[in-house]
């Protein structure tokens, strides 16, 4: 088993210094690897940090080799991708691991096989799991994907074999809008994945975002944390999480954590994953995808659970079996998570970059309030990157009380100088739409855009 | 230069000096030492990244003598972008030796003289191991660099220039020695007017 000492934080912002909080207290100093535009950021001080290249992702947070010469030149035997960025690239994940650093994830193989979605599929139909209906694997032209179409029925949705983030998509309505749709995603497949090949799955519309947080350890030994609501979207970006899932049934819960237990096992799959799901109109979950990673909402099964996902994530990857079964983890109450973001959602969520002239945070955090961020006053949200500043996730003993917490928590934040998503979390929270589980991913409850 | 080499980003540091920083996080292979005079298109060494190495290049317009290296004499420093790998003192800023008493007639046989423009330490060649910039003999025309003075830590370039001064002339002695201390006057190089026609 190994014990790192030092570990690589591979990332920036909020993620960054979640990673770190964990590292503080199992005894690991994190060493922070950081661009140019991060240098002086807040969350840095008193860290070790070294800066990898300029503010460019492409030359920092996405440049493989200069990271892991980072983490080797710091002395890092360890180093965790957090999201976004390299978190789901089997090549960094192999190329870390060839110069001697553990990549906190899952193996460089099983990505490879869950970044590549019908072969993906087809081991998680094997093991269970409903899919939503589609092409038999990837598509030969336009012609096989209308006789597809026409054999499961419009509409449908193009996807990207190696796609994601809602890129190489497109919906077709019916057979004569299939030569063009399918040329133009087939082109931005090719420019965005170096990858033209397509898919085909029925489109399920209105439907909600339902996912499962799986945690396996090297020996085969899988457990899931529950699931989480992810319906609150704009633009298939996730804005408000929350678990349990009050609008599925009890019997489609326990099958489907089954078989998703069932199927994270049967692929190999190590560490954190996420496995997502879209629930249809007959209130049954369908397989979408698994995504190899810790993901933003993490925290609202942290606070379900009071298991640390981050240290189960650093635990696991040196070696450690799982220190709890199923049985012992205990799925309390309701938690619920609003991702923060310098938008302006008045104005069409414009991004809001610049200076935090002050942030403040009224209600103070206790055990049912935890607030994740990297911001404070004074500091400047670069234009660089994302626009996810800060978290806040509220747990009640059921749904309202969860609610009514967060709205509390969030009316007594204070931030000037940028806009932020608030205002709208607060009138989703209010609305009726949302509290009475009456939307879908198509729009957001209590917002008008 | 091949694909992959880094033209190496140059920050001015108070009209003294440049400082040449580093193009990415790695490990710096110097190839050149304090003291050595450097110029634009010349590799200072390479920077290693996860074992590939690539060159580093001296951007344009810049030329000087090396006053500080990162690491000292270590062959293999560990640096991150940013890094300040070399601090240069330019030679860019060519010193005006027309001023009041940079240069005279010394007497009717056309004798001149190339004289200091301002107090420092005199070299006549740009590195130890390389050849003076002028010797006994050499035609020096105007614009040419005839040696370097070291001041306050930067070095300048002595040119060749100054309306007292025809615009070639023969160097009949180099006169102070290598590293000499000169003052403001001194004759640098004992010079003979060329022949007319």
């Amino acid at each position: 088993m190994k014990r790192f000492r030092r570990l690589f934080i591979a990332n920036r912002g909020e993620v960054a210094a979640r990673i770190a909080g964990t590292c503080d207290q199992l005894g690991v100093t994190p060493v922070f690897g950081v661009s140019e535009a991060d240098r002086d950021a807040p969350y840095l001080r008193g860290r070790e940090s070294i800066v990898l290249g300029a503010a460019r992702s492409s030359e920092s947070y996405l440049a493989r080799e200069r990271i892991i010469q980072a983490a080797v030149q710091t002395r890092c035997s360890a180093l965790h991708p957090g999201w976004g960025f390299l978190a789901e690239d089997p090549l960094f994940a192999s190329l870390c691991e060839a110069h001697g650093v553990t990549f906190i994830g899952p193996p460089a193989a099983v990505m490879q096989k869950l970044g590549r979605k019908t072969p993906a599929k087809a081991s998680m139909a094997a093991a269970g799991l409903k899919l939503i209906p589609g092409s038999d694997g990837v598509l030969h032209g336009a012609e096989h994907a209308r006789d597809v179409a026409n054999a499961i029925g419009f509409p449908v949705l193009l996807k990207a074999e190696s796609g994601g983030g809602g890129r190489g998509m497109r919906i077709v309505r019916e057979a004569s809008e299939m030569r063009a749709a399918y040329e133009s995603a087939q082109s931005e497949s090719l420019a965005c994945f170096a990858d033209g090949r397509l898919y085909l799955e029925k489109l399920i519309e209105g439907g909600r975002h339902i996912e499962i947080q799986l945690l396996a350890d090297q020996y085969g030994e899988v457990v899931h944390l529950g699931e989480r609501d992810c319906s609150v979207q704009r633009k298939h970006q996730k804005l408000i999480e929350e678990s349990p899932a009050t609008v599925l049934s009890e019997a489609e819960r326990e099958q489907t954590l089954a078989a998703a237990v069932r199927a994270t096992s049967a692929i190999g799959y190590v560490g954190a994953g996420t496995m997502e799901f879209l629930l249809d109109e007959h209130g049954e979950l369908r397989f979408m995808e698994m995504n190899a990673r810790l993901q933003v909402e993490h925290p609202v099964s942290e606070m379900r659970t009071g298991i640390d996902l981050v240290e189960a994530q650093i635990r696991i990857a040196g070696g450690e079996r799982l220190w709890f079964s199923q049985d012992e983890i205990g799925l309390r109450g309701h938690a619920i998570e609003c991702r923060i973001n310098a938008e302006d959602p008045s104005s069409g969520f414009a991004p809001s970059p610049g200076v935090i002239a002050r942030w403040e945070l009224g209600l103070a955090e206790d055990e049912h309030v935890r607030v994740d961020t990297h911001v404070e006053s004074g500091y400047e949200v670069p234009p660089h990157y994302d626009s996810l500043i800060c978290k806040v996730i509220a747990w009640g003993e059921n749904r309202d009380a969860a609610c009514d917490r967060l709205a509390g928590a969030l009316k007594s934040l204070r931030c000037d100088g940028i806009s932020t998503t608030i205002p709208m979390h607060l009138a989703v929270l209010r609305s009726e739409e949302f509290r009475a589980n009456r939307y879908d991913t198509r729009a957001v409850p209590g917002w008008e855009s | 230069m091949s694909e992959g080499d880094y033209v190496l980003r140059a920050r001015t540091i108070g009209g003294e000096g440049t400082e040449l920083l580093a193009p990415s996080v790695g490990v710096f292979l110097p190839r050149v030492a304090e003291g050595e005079l450097i110029a634009s298109g010349q590799s200072i060494g390479m920077i290693e990244v996860l074992g590939v190495r690539r060159s580093l290049f001296i951007p344009q317009n810049l030329e000087g003598r090396v006053s500080q290296r990162i690491g000292g004499g270590r062959a293999r420093v560990p640096v991150q972008y940013g890094d300040v790998l070399l601090s240069i003192s330019t030679t860019a800023m060519a010193m005006r030796s027309d001023a009041a008493s940079s240069s005279r007639t010394a007497d009717s046989e056309g004798a001149l003289a190339f004289t200091a423009p301002m107090s420092g330490r005199f070299y006549s060649r740009p590195s130890p191991s390389e050849p003076p910039f002028v010797s006994a003999g050499d035609i020096v025309k105007r614009g040419q660099t005839l040696g370097l003075l070291e001041v306050m830590k930067t070095f300048n370039r002595l040119v060749y220039q100054g309306d007292a001064l025809p615009d070639a002339a023969k160097v009949e002695r180099v006169v102070p020695n290598e590293g000499d201390d000169v003052v403001r006057g001194d004759v640098i190089l004992a010079l003979r007017a060329l022949a007319e026609g």
